[in-house]
């Protein structure tokens, strides 16, 4: 299902879920209850940092009092939450890892893409399966594509805090307006192009009043429509197929979903109100896009008369993208401060904890027994979310080319402004990560 | 003990004192200095020297770096396209910047050297995009340049022109850039009002008694006693210009079609986003050694254009 690269990870990967599934048996089918024990007895008190994402709004509220809550249950465990802003977060993180132990944080959230970069390094992060079989924690409880991120070899370097599938978004105020069924959404290419030429509205001057669809708009990302194609960016073997025959027609039918609207005509429209895509939709200047669960919860809080609904992405095969946030534990800490990182990181993937972010923030959990929880699943919309995670795929990390997806995004763009054709826009992108590839083989011996 | 040998004694004793004390004024001084001291070799020379070192080795953050050589610097120059490309990128920028940044610097100094009613508002209102941040300056552009709404356009359209796409064309993109730069020419304009202050005015005298027009005077009186302030600003502008990055992270993100894929930025996507320190630091030296190049030759061409008011003595 996922991108592969040179080695042989996802067997690997599934012999670990597998052989800690086993393990954990006893336990196999229990929803997780790290978020029920009773206060453990008075032991040494310990001080952990944990270093997230959330430096403001309802995540960081909600991330605060389970942390509290945490410390409730665990009186000799103090936990210094470290919230850091997105755009800063990586630049921090990195720094820490470049000035050592003394530096790094003993449990901190991280990107899926990256874990495996840290854990090939050998030297910053721990393997968690010794843990996690010590602690019987049921690994089955976490989605297999979302936990995936996490394996490297015969390790598991991460666990995810979320999965967030990708999903398209649908306006049904729009839909009935444009005389489309408001509840049969676009299930192939040829019906999205169609429809979204039926909700496309002009306005003045080469400008929108309505978009149907544009693949720029929302978090769609090119790879994502290759996938929903049966595309793929890396061969078993691990070699660069990015200008293979799928994701070539991927992007020709890209090009034309743009050419309907135009380059120019969209940087308008986006700038015309500084809007996000959700706003977007929620002020009906858009019909479609793509997009995570968080969307829903904006929705809700911004927009709670908006009949919108949410459906697979379009295309000849079923997939999404995810790119899970994952809590990784670092090296070089004392015993206790990894027992006790350890105990943080199952208690916020536990169900009951899982369940608060789920509802609190709309971040889809990557717990499976907290996605099907009653007050969560009785919405169809949510419905819709689990049924994709099995079609789920994420970015492999590659060595040698570790941005490989942004060089790929670079070229299609160019490709969606006009200045290259498809092919060559792929196979630009295509003799970038081979040359990337080739420099890191050649400056490490 | 003979007076001679009395004498010589003294005398040694006398120049050990004074050394003692030369020791002592010696330590007093650097230990007032040690703060800048420990910082400078701390924060600034320590790290300069560590990434050459690093610029020969592998580093990505994560492991131990290991010695690759002259590898990164190979790769750089002979294999990576990009290298070309973001050099190509960045002359282009400073060649296109510096000229109109010096121009109209010394022209707005000028005509701000006149002494009009309101003179010292004129100043502050030029002199202000120079002190705004370069993100809030960028995002304000980004308005400016918008191809449908933006002020550029609207002021082109007003007199028949149908404006570019400038930052979502690949063509306009740098020549956007670079006008937004000229925006910020208040600072070279400073140090050109501050070098106007000192030309003599009995050297304007002079050339108005030999019946020197204004624009003569201004050839042959304001312009060569502005030659150090120019040279100074000229220094300045190269060095910035090589260094253009911020418009590339924050309007364009090297696009597009990699049109303001800027040395600068091409040397931050390969340290932060590729965590390849070792490759990155290489190109930071590759492109300290050409700044230092250009800053040598033109300190080597100075001696036929610039003019010091101290005459030949510099020359020497």
């Amino acid at each position: 299902m996922s991108e592969k690269t040179t080695r042989k990870r996802p067997t690997d990967a599934l012999g670990v879920i597998a052989a800690l599934s086993l393990s954990a048996s006893a336990m196999a089918f229990a929803p997780a209850s790290a978020g029920r024990v009773r206060p453990t007895a008075s032991t040494k008190p310990v001080t952990i940092s944990f270093w997230n994402i959330y430096s403001s709004g309802q995540p960081q509220t909600t991330y605060d009092n389970l942390v509290k809550a945490f410390e409730k249950q665990n009186p000799s465990i103090h936990v210094k939450v470290v919230s850091i802003n997105f755009f800063d977060y990586f630049t921090k993180l990195a720094a820490a890892m470049a000035a050592g132990p003394s530096l790094t944080p003993d449990l901190a959230m991280n990107a899926g893409n990256l874990i495996d970069q840290q854990a090939q390094a050998g030297n910053q992060v721990i393997n968690l399966a010794p843990l996690i079989a010590k602690n019987h924690v049921n690994t089955h409880r976490y989605y297999t594509q979302a936990l995936r991120q996490g394996i490297y070899g015969k390790g598991i370097y991460a666990v995810p805090i979320d999965a967030a599938p990708r999903v398209l978004y649908y306006n049904k105020a729009l839909f009935k307006k444009a005389g489309l069924n408001p509840n049969v959404p676009p299930k192939s290419w040829a019906q999205l192009e169609a429809d979204a030429k039926r909700l496309t509205v002009k306005g003045p001057k080469g400008t929108f009043k309505t978009i149907g669809f544009d693949p720029e708009l929302g978090n769609y990302y090119f790879w994502t429509a290759a996938w929903t194609n049966g595309g793929s960016f890396f061969s078993a073997s691990g070699k660069p197929i990015i200008n293979s025959a799928k994701n070539l027609q991927t992007l020709q039918f890209w090009v034309r979903l743009q050419k309907a609207i135009g380059a120019k005509a969209l940087t308008s429209f986006q700038s015309e109100t500084g809007n996000s895509d959700y706003q977007e939709m929620g002020t009906n200047r858009l019909a479609m896009y793509v997009a995570t669960s968080t969307d829903m919860s904006e929705f809700a809080q911004s927009y709670p008369k908006l009949q919108y609904g949410v459906a697979p992405i379009p295309g000849p095969v079923h997939a999404t993208w995810i790119d899970s946030w994952m809590l990784e534990i670092f090296q070089h800490h004392t015993s206790a401060v990894t027992a006790a990182s350890f105990k943080l990181m199952n208690f916020l993937t536990s169900t009951p904890a899982q369940v608060q972010i789920a509802e609190q923030t709309g971040d889809f959990p990557a717990n499976r027994f907290a996605a099907s929880a009653p007050a969560l699943i009785s919405n169809p919309i949510w419905k819709v979310y689990t049924s994709q995670l099995k079609y789920a795929h994420f970015e492999r990390y590659v060595p040698g080319a570790p941005t490989w997806s942004t060089n790929v995004n670079s070229e299609v763009q160019d490709a969606l402004d006009g200045y290259v054709s498809p092919k060559a826009a792929l196979n630009a992108a295509q003799s970038q990560v081979v040359h990337d590839i080739k420099l890191y083989d050649q400056t490490h011996p | 003990m003979s007076l001679e040998l009395q004498r010589t004694m003294l005398l040694k004793e006398r120049t050990r004192r004074r050394r003692l004390q030369a020791l002592r004024q010696a330590a007093t001084g650097y230990t007032f200095a040690s703060p800048w001291l420990i910082g400078f070799f701390v924060f600034t020379a320590g790290p300069i020297f560590y990434s050459l070192y690093l610029s020969f080795t592998n580093d990505n953050l994560l492991q131990r770096p290991q010695w690759i050589g002259l590898a990164n610097y190979q790769i750089a120059l002979t294999e990576s396209a990009t290298f070309w490309h973001s050099m190509y990128d960045t002359l282009y920028y400073v060649a296109l910047s510096v000229p109109f940044n010096l121009i109209l610097g010394i022209g707005l100094a000028v005509l701000l050297n006149q002494k009009v009613r309101g003179q010292r508002i004129f100043r502050t209102i030029f002199y202000l995009p120079s002190v705004m941040s370069g993100v809030a300056i960028s995002l304000l552009w980004l308005w400016i340049l918008n191809p449908d709404f933006g002020l550029a356009n609207i002021a082109l359209g007003s007199i028949g022109i149908h404006g570019p796409g400038w930052l979502t064309s690949q063509y306009w993109s740098k020549p956007a850039l670079v006008l937004m730069g000229i925006w910020g020419v208040g600072g070279t304009m400073v140090i050109f009002l501050a070098g106007l202050q000192g030309v003599s005015t009995d050297l304007y005298d002079a050339a108005y008694v030999d019946g020197a027009s204004a624009f003569k005077r201004f050839w042959h009186v304001t312009l060569p006693m502005l030659t150090p302030t120019i040279f100074f600003n000229l220094i300045m502008s190269v060095l910035g210009g090589f260094q253009v990055f911020t418009q590339a992270y924050v309007m364009t993100s090297g696009g597009p079609n990699n049109s303001t894929m800027f040395y600068a930025y091409y040397l931050f996507e390969k340290a932060f986003e590729d965590l390849q320190m070792g490759y990155a630091s290489a190109l930071a030296w590759i492109l300290f050694v050409i700044v230092m190049a250009i800053t040598l030759v033109l300190l080597r061409t100075s001696y036929r254009w610039v003019f010091y008011e101290a005459g030949d003595l510099l020359k020497k």
